[in-house]
């Protein structure tokens, strides 16, 4: 485990054999794990109390994805909620599925799936769940654009921009900022493309 | 009446139902003298995704055999607005409005869990007057949220009067709001460090007045709906969920509660003025959808009870936390806050990069995680309590896609 | 048989507890209203389309208190308003340019509160359907044409 060497760090708690949850400000008991370790965490976890299965969320980083699991236990006295986060390389953004673990953990790893394009493996259904399932690009990725979409433009939005340009005062406009970042890279596509086949039974 | 193969009917084990009952019924009434030779095929059925019932859009595939479910196939996303994307093209405060869209049945929670997971990143305390006034709109919301759960509920099951009782007096509510906030739906009320203004004059007056009046009616109106032979015939012992589905399944909120699971963010992570206040987090044990409707009614009373005592004890002072910048601009890091809403936890997830605007928003959706749980908790059911499961769960659809 | 002799006497008693309800509603006053021939009751703080106040005692002028500074536009989450500053630098601090795009507006009133001179404020305005979605892009004029029920008050104190 990574936090191994980690000195007191304020409150902590050691519920298994070399996995401790150490507090951190602002959002509580944290638990940092090496992907390839997560499964095992999680576990730990689950053993120890932790029964309830909150939410997942993925944080984009230029390199590498972060993801935060929260759990959180009706039988514990005290230390109820920890945070579980680990972090995943963009070039194979792959993780473990919690599936096995909490049931719920099902469309929490759906939704990360489809804004993020974490793969989980061992997930019984990894579609896509808000977005239709022939969307490309993972929307909550830094870089994600929509050029590609047919927008209906009645040069409205160029004249936005020209009066920003004009008048420094006034809001920058905030569409453009989304649009500016460059395009989806294909190796993403390819893998959207191959989970979406796999995962996906008849019925979309 | 539909009529099912009883053989079949028995192969697929469903427990909601006393069959035994119900065959004696039909041979009673003659319908049925051998259920051998009743062949049912298995049929799929679209619910939604307008459907007046469907709480929104949803949409759902039910693979029916008979009258009885047997896969629900749930299908979300038709209300998906991607706020998370959103918050981070907006300034910290920008994002109040857009989080009023979420559970647009109690907006003020989703003010106030945003709110506080930024206070939480950025280290602000409140003062103690908005922590009281957030209480008093934040429990008034509850109340709204729950009176809007039964008077659907009852119109659900065919009580359509109750419907109007209730929004009556949810009426009640959205006019106090509009005396504080200016607005009834979308409110943008709680800010970063405060509340955006201080009650009006009265209005503390206003609130305590009509929780006493609602108090006196609430007991005509649990006997009007919970108590009536119907809904109950229609609600006891459908869908039973057990504490350990429950917790599997990540349902929060009344869902879990009627399980058995005594899971209230303001009591297991006490959050604002909560610790100071008295009140029991109701909890029932069967977990069937009789218990999910009945512990709302029950919510209510304890919410007016913490709105008396938070009215008793509200301090003067300010309703703002001092030293916030125009331009707020929290140091890098993380923050995470939860309130307990109408619906369950929910929470916001807040990453900064030391920026004006959010590196990152995560929005938990209580009504998201309750949904879930609808295909494990209604397969098996006739289709007609498909819909009642679904209201009992309460899930508002601006929440689920957000 | 017992049990379809007390089911029969549920049923009945649920009917009886509705009428007593319903009865005992009856004798309330109503709380609908007949809305476009009676007025609503707004409330004071009740939030509609944004206006700019005239400033007191010009209310002949077609003249707001807005200075221009352009905050309003900056703290609106939706980009729905834009002001330009009239050019001529010897003239008082005047917008030359205030639209307000209200097919966007989403009346959360973050500009108004934000405004330091108290010169945008939320109007009483709630019927803002129109035929034409172009008219629906306000120009500063028609921004203070709008009737005027807040009072104006002291600058920065929008609470
Ligand atoms: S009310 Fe809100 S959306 Fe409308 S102009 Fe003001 S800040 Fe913008
Ligand atoms: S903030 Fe007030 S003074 Fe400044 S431009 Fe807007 S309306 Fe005018």
């Amino acid at each position: 485990m990574s936090d191994e060497n980690i000195m007191n760090q304020g409150n902590s708690e050691e519920i298994s054999a070399g996995i401790k949850i150490v507090e951190e400000k602002g959002i509580g008991y944290t638990l940092t794990v090496e992907r390839e370790d997560l499964f095992k965490a999680a576990s730990a976890l689950k053993e120890a109390g932790f029964d309830l299965f909150l939410f997942v969320s993925g944080i984009d980083y230029p390199e590498s994805i972060k993801l935060t699991y929260r759990v959180y236990s009706s039988k514990r006295q005290n230390k109820l909620a920890v945070m579980l986060k680990t972090e995943v390389p963009k070039s194979d953004p792959t993780v473990d599925s919690l599936v096995p673990l909490w049931s719920a953990a099902n469309w929490h790893e759906r939704e990360t799936y489809d804004l993020y394009g974490v793969i989980f493996k061992g997930h019984p259904d990894l579609r896509r769940i808000f977005l239709p399932q022939d969307w490309v690009g993972y929307p909550l990725r830094k870089d994600y654009s929509d050029d590609h979409m047919t927008v209906m433009d009645d040069g409205k939005k160029d004249k936005d921009k020209a009066a920003a340009k004009d008048k420094p005062a006034a809001a920058a406009p905030k569409e453009s900022a989304e649009k500016q970042d460059a395009p989806e890279q294909p190796s993403d596509i390819a893998d959207a493309n191959e989970v979406s086949t796999n995962g996906s039974d008849k019925n979309e | 009446m539909g009529l099912i193969k009883m053989s079949k009917l028995e192969e697929m084990k469903i427990s909601n139902h006393n069959l035994s009952e119900l065959e004696k019924d039909l041979a009673l009434n003659g319908e049925v003298e051998s259920t051998e030779d009743i062949v049912t095929e298995e049929l799929a059925i679209h619910f939604g995704p307008q459907h007046p019932s469907a709480h929104g859009v949803f949409h759902a595939i039910f693979h029916v055999k008979g009258e009885v479910v047997t896969k629900i196939e749930p299908d979300i996303g038709y209300l998906h607005r991607c706020f998370e994307k959103i918050a981070e093209n907006r300034t910290y405060t920008q994002f109040i409005p857009y989080t009023d869209r979420m559970d647009y049945v109690a907006s003020m929670t989703n003010n106030w869990a945003y709110c506080m997971a930024v206070e939480k990143l950025a280290g602000i305390e409140v003062p103690e007057r908005a922590e009281h006034i957030r209480v008093i709109v934040g429990e008034l919301q509850r109340i709204a949220s729950h009176l809007v759960f039964l008077s659907t509920a009852g119109s659900e099951a065919g009580a359509l009067t109750p419907f109007v009782y209730f929004f009556d007096e949810r009426e009640g509510i959205l006019t106090l709001y509009e005396k504080i906030c200016g607005a009834r739906l979308t409110y943008n009320y709680i800010r970063i460090g405060g509340v955006r203004a201080d009650a009006p004059e009265g209005w503390l007056d206003d609130t305590l007045a009509f929780v006493t009046r609602l108090k006196k009616r609430m007991y005509d109106y649990d006997r009007l709906v919970l108590g009536n032979y119907i809904f109950k015939k229609r609600f006891i012992g459908v869908a039973p969920f057990s504490a350990e589905q429950a917790l599997d399944w990540g349902l929060t909120g009344p869902p879990l509660r009627s399980t058995g699971v005594s899971y209230d963010v303001r009591r297991s992570d006490p959050y604002s003025v909560y610790p100071r206040l008295e009140f029991d987090v109701v909890v029932k044990y069967k977990g069937d959808n009789y218990d999910r409707a009945c512990i709302r009614s029950d919510e209510i009373k304890q919410s007016i009870r913490i709105i008396e005592q938070a009215i008793e004890q509200i301090p003067e002072g300010p309703v703002k936390a001092d030293g916030i910048a125009k331009v707020f601009k929290p140091a890098a890091g993380e923050g995470y806050g939860h309130v307990e809403s109408p619906k369950g936890d929910l929470g916001f997830y807040v990453v900064s990069d030391g920026t004006t605007k959010p590196y990152r928003v995560k929005i938990q959706g209580p009504s998201f995680g309750n949904l879930q749980a609808l295909p494990a908790m209604s397969e098996g059911t006739y289709i007609g309590d498909v819909v009642l499961t679904l209201g009992t769960l309460d899930p508002v659809f601006g929440e689920v896609d957000r | 048989m017992a049990g379809r002799i007390s089911n029969f006497i549920d049923a009945w008693k649920s009917i009886v507890i509705g009428h007593s309800v319903t009865a005992k509603k009856l004798r309330e006053p109503r709380s609908t209203f007949f809305y476009p021939y009676e007025p609503p009751k707004l409330e004071e703080r009740y939030r509609g389309a944004p206006m700019l106040v005239r400033i007191a005692g010009e209310t002949d002028e077609k003249e707001g208190a807005c200075t221009a500074c352009g905050l309003c536009a900056k703290a609106c989450p939706v980009n729905c308003i834009t002001v330009e500053r009239n050019k001529d630098k010897e003239a008082p601090l005047k917008a030359a340019v205030w639209n307000l795009d209200l097919t966007r507006c989403m009346i959360c009133g973050l500009c108004a509160e934000t405004c330091p001179q108290g010169a945008l404020k939320m109007s009483h305005d709630f019927e803002n359907a129109v035929y034409v979605k172009d008219k629906l892009i306000y120009d500063m004029e028609r921004v203070l044409r709008r009737p005027v029920m807040v009072k104006a008050a002291e600058p920065g104190s929008e609470e």
